[in-house]
């Protein structure tokens, strides 16, 4: 089982995706390690979306969270999938029925929020990458759309840094469709 | 085909309860239930095969013996469905100038499986009866009589029994699971399936035989019971013999080897081979069938490898050309994509296929073995490259073989040692063989292996042993990839595993 | 790593407007210094112009040399002697032959420790004979292992197909070749070829394998060779080989014309567009009948083992 990119090692990550100059201090929280951003004037910030908002917008990179209204809310409802359902060890039933809603929504979306780029596709990245790393090629074929979508973030300037490659086969193995 | 002008077979039984117009039974000469066939007499009757029964005996007269497969009463008629073997035709009872009511309601109550003697016309029918493999003629009858008759309540049903097995297709339409199958064999293999692939099995061994022959090879015959295990394993089957124990042998190598030792050069067996491995999977059996080959060989291992592949090629080959019946029979209830080979075959090497798995993102070291789903998935990598269900994978590594598995002079790592695939399954493991008596030794202790207990092996090699290399296939594997089946009880006749010892 | 869905702009704006030819073939002026500006037609004296195409003449039974030296120092497979040969006229529009294996690892992309196969599939009715010829030149320049196969899906290939390699001797074990070539007789359609584990959809057409089999060479062109060579493959195909008789007339034609300046196709160099036409015209049974410079470089062609080994298979 791959270890899962959480909290200072996710933050961090994402700090060099938005080209900020790093230096921030990380913490936990409680027992579900929620990460919290120390700040030396004032209480900081706690949890992974209000971090990662906060970084966005420091990197004024606003766009990456939305355009429109709607995609603003398609974006939350990502983050909030990815804090809520991906986080912690996810059982086999949770991951299978993970990577069966992400299937069906991508089936026509290059990305998360439609056909722009946004913090929604980096952090579910994150999430799912130790996910991905340890899927068989038959399931990678099975949830297809999902592995369309991952390999194109994974190369995604900047986002995959240290991160291992996951590999796809573009081929079919295990339809007949020949 | 004229029929013959012999009587019907003796009407000695009738039914009970008959009609009180048996008087009006002009019919009653021509049906009944036949006196038991004890060879009393040597009627001059020719039965046609309902294979043949095609346009070209159109409103010929003709005797058939087959099992009722279907019977269905409407009215003044009833449709019979004749079944032999692999074939199957629709028959007609039609009261008329033949056939009575009584008789009618005779042939409706035949229970099913019994086999029966017609006499009948063969005549062209007005539209394709698709339900059977005769579709363009059928028998309509003058004259029925009961065989041998069946009881009336089969433990499973033929029509269940054929049909394939679609995923969350309507509900109702029953299969037969394979326990049920097995436990009452004879009747499920009465199936065209069955009939099929036992059919394609026979032709295997044929082919195999026929074909090696042609390569100058000898058969010989093994002994099953031994008094050593061979491969120095925890599976083997002892048997009480006399005052002390045996062993049945779970392979024939070693004799094989004495036999190479003792100058037959190239030599083959079918035989028996008996694992107890207590593996409950999809390939195993306790016992199953040994093909088994054994060559000398000049200067290479691979003169031997180029003679086991050629041999599989034309058993291929020859089941391609003689068996497409059985062929499709089966595929009608177990549809798959046609076998596909390359000739002369592919052969890569291990550290390819290592490459192969590892660009599809597997990771495993070079010395490691091929786990099966990882074989399974380098099938289809090897498929979707060189569209080949058949290949072979050369030089394993020598730390996952057998103690007698001659190394690779040119590295100390691999070995001079293969394994075939069908359809990304494992059907041969082969070596050239340690010839030498010292480096044999060496390997055995290198193995931790008991030399006490391997002396015999050893002392064969002692009085001069040419190179020499070989492998086996288990007869029912192959078929049952051959075909593209799923679990090798379907191509074994009475397979026997850790739960099976009957029938 | 290609991603998935970024598309690359092929070229940057203004590439092409900038070197597009206004003249098909360039001819180096023999007059003038190299760059200056063709001189406009003018009266010239007729003495001169004895000499002008006395000079051409010349030049032209160098190219006819200089082509027929290659042929032979292909025969005779001495590196050097290649290299050299190619040094005599040579203008910046090629890169100098790299013998180099490593390149052909880098060309051929992550090595996993094993012999990197080429597989090709290909009708018996219908042979690729421009893939049997590079086939046969990549065989000079690097250690390649070769090997032919039926596919079950043939019934029956005929022997000269079968040994359209020659004779293999496969002494030595498999990974110590640099590059596998598995020709497949198979029931396909068009030519097809597999390589990578990871794309391994297959690319289709004669045409379009024997310019990446070509490209294992290693020979870096400018944009505007390349077209032309890419050019010349796909009029061989299309036009030549598959085209009425009226557009094989005017194919021909053209190649006399270009054939007239150069004793290749495109340039000083044997390229894939060579190896096409020429495997083209010979499958079109035109050969005989073709203009004199195309007779001319046929028989260039055929100086060289690899297509006069290939010649067997047109029987």
């Amino acid at each position: 089982m791959a270890a899962a990119v959480r909290g200072a090692e996710e933050l961090e990550l994402l700090e060099r995706l938005l080209g900020l100059p790093g230096g921030n201090k990380y913490g936990v929280q409680g027992e579900r390690k929620v990460p919290v951003l120390q700040s030396n004037n004032g209480p900081g910030l706690t949890g992974l979306m209000t971090i990662a908002a906060h970084l966005v917008r420091q990197a004024r990179k606003e766009q990456l969270l939305g355009s429109s209204a709607e995609e603003k809310a398609v974006v939350q409802q990502w983050l909030e999938y990815r804090v809520t359902r991906v986080n912690g060890g996810s059982s086999k039933e949770d991951t299978r029925t993970i990577l069966k809603d992400l299937n069906v929504h991508l089936e026509d979306k290059v990305y998360l929020a439609g056909n722009i780029f946004t913090l929604a596709d980096i952090l579910m990245y994150y999430g799912l990458h130790h996910i991905m790393v340890d899927l068989t090629v038959q399931e990678k074929e099975k949830y297809l759309n999902v592995s369309r979508w991952f390999n194109h973030i994974q190369h995604y300037p900047g986002v995959r840094q240290h991160l291992s490659d996951v590999v796809f086969i573009k081929n079919r193995l295990y339809t007949n469709a020949h | 085909m004229p029929s013959a002008a012999g009587r019907g077979q003796g009407q000695d039984r009738r039914p009970e309860n008959e009609d009180s117009s048996a008087a009006d039974d002009y019919a009653k000469e021509r049906y009944g239930v036949s006196s038991m066939i004890q060879s009393q007499e040597k009627p001059d009757r020719v039965l046609v095969r309902i294979k043949d029964l095609t346009l070209e005996k159109a409103d010929e007269e003709v005797w058939v013996r087959g099992r009722i497969h279907t019977s269905r009463a409407k009215g003044k008629q009833c449709f019979l469905v004749l079944r032999q073997q692999q074939f199957n035709i629709q028959a007609l009872v039609a009261v008329g100038q033949h056939a009575s009511k009584q008789m009618v309601k005779f042939a409706a109550n035949i229970t099913k499986e019994s086999i029966v003697d017609i006499e009948g016309v063969v005549r062209k029918a007005h539209q394709k009866i698709g339900g059977c493999t005769q579709q363009d003629v059928e028998l309509h009858v003058q004259r029925i009589y009961v065989i041998s008759s069946a009881e009336p309540r089969l433990p499973l049903q033929l029509d269940d029994a054929v049909r394939p097995e679609v995923e969350g297709e309507e509900d109702g339409r029953a299969t037969v699971n394979q326990d049920t199958r097995l436990d009452n064999r004879i009747i499920d293999l009465r199936t065209s399936t069955s009939q099929a692939i036992f059919c394609l099995q026979s032709g295997i061994c044929q082919l195999f035989r026929e074909t090696l022959i042609r390569k100058g090879f000898v058969e010989i015959q093994t002994p099953k019971i031994i008094s050593a295990a061979s491969e120095g394993g925890a599976n083997v089957f002892t048997v009480s013999y006399f005052k002390t124990s045996a062993y049945l042998a779970q392979s024939p190598q070693l004799y094989k080897q004495m036999c190479i030792c003792a100058d037959f050069e190239k030599v083959f067996c079918v035989g028996p081979v008996f694992r107890a491995e207590d593996s409950n999977t999809h390939r195993h059996l306790t016992e199953f069938v040994g093909l088994d080959i054994e060559m000398a060989f000049n200067y290479h291992y691979h003169e031997v490898v180029d003679e086991i592949a050629d041999t599989l090629v034309q058993i291929f080959k020859g089941l391609q050309e003689r068996f497409q019946t059985e062929i499709q029979t089966v595929s009608k209830q177990f549809p798959c994509e046609p076998f596909k080979f390359l000739e002369p075959t592919l052969r890569l090497e291990y550290r390819e296929g290592v490459a192969m798995l590892r660009e599809a993102g597997v990771e495993m070291g070079d010395e490691e073995d091929l786990s099966t789903p990882n074989e399974k998935l380098l099938g289809r990598l090897v498929k979707e490259k060189y569209d080949t269900d058949f290949y072979i994978l050369d030089k394993y590594p020598l730390a996952v073989r057998p103690f007698y598995t001659m190394p690779d002079p040119a590295n100390p790592k691999t070995s001079n040692s293969y394994d075939m695939f069908m359809r990304g399954e494992e059907i041969l493991s082969g070596a050239q063989r340690i010839h030498d008596p010292q480096l044999l030794t060496e390997r055995a202790k290198h193995h931790g292996i008991d030399l006490e207990k391997i002396k015999a092996y050893i002392d064969s090699f002692r009085f001069g042993a040419p190179p020499h290399a070989g492998g086996g296939i288990g007869l029912e594997r192959v078929t049952m990839l051959y075909l593209g089946l799923h679990n090798v009880r379907q191509t074994s006749m009475f397979p026997r595993d850790p739960k099976r010892l009957t029938p | 790593m290609p991603a998935m869905y970024k598309v690359r702009p092929l070229h940057s704006a203004g590439v092409l407007a900038e070197h597009l030819p206004t003249c098909m073939y360039p001819v180096p002026n023999l007059h003038r210094a190299p760059g200056a500006a063709a001189p406009p037609q003018e009266e010239v004296d007729p003495s001169l112009q004895a000499l002008e195409s006395r000079q051409e003449e010349i030049l032209k039974r160098l190219y006819e040399l200089k082509s027929a030296v290659d042929g032979l120092s292909k025969m005779i497979q001495t590196p050097d002697a290649d290299f050299d040969v190619t040094n005599i006229i040579q203008t910046d529009e090629f890169s100098p032959l790299t013998t180099n294996g490593a390149d052909l690892d880098l060309m051929l992309g992550k090595d996993y420790g094993a012999l990197k196969d080429v597989v090709i599939n290909a009708n018996p009715s219908l042979p690729p004979l421009s893939l049997l010829v590079i086939h046969s030149l990549l065989c000079e320049r690097y250690k390649i292992l070769s090997a032919v196969h039926t596919h079950s899906s043939v019934k029956s290939v005929p022997e000269n197909l079968l040994k359209c390699f020659g004779e293999q001797t496969k002494k030595k074990p498999r990974h110590e070749y640099q590059l596998g070539f598995t020709l497949i007789w198979k029931d396909v359609p068009k030519p097809q070829m597999k390589f990578s584990i990871q794309t391994m959809c297959p690319i289709e057409g004669e045409g379009n394998i024997a310019r990446f089999l070509f490209s294992l060479f290693g020979q870096k062109y400018n944009a505007v060779t390349s077209t032309l060579i890419d050019s010349w493959v796909d009029t061989a195909l299309f036009q030549l080989k598959e085209g009425s008789s009226k557009e094989r007339g005017a194919v021909l034609r053209s190649m006399n014309a270009a054939l007239g300046k150069s004793s290749w196709l495109v340039g000083n160099e044997l390229t894939v567009a060579d190896v096409v036409a020429w495997c083209a015209l010979q499958q079109t049974g035109a050969a005989n009948t073709a203009p004199a410079n195309v007779q001319k470089w046929m028989k260039s062609c055929e100086n060289l083992a690899p297509f006069s080994s290939v010649m067997k298979l047109l029987k």
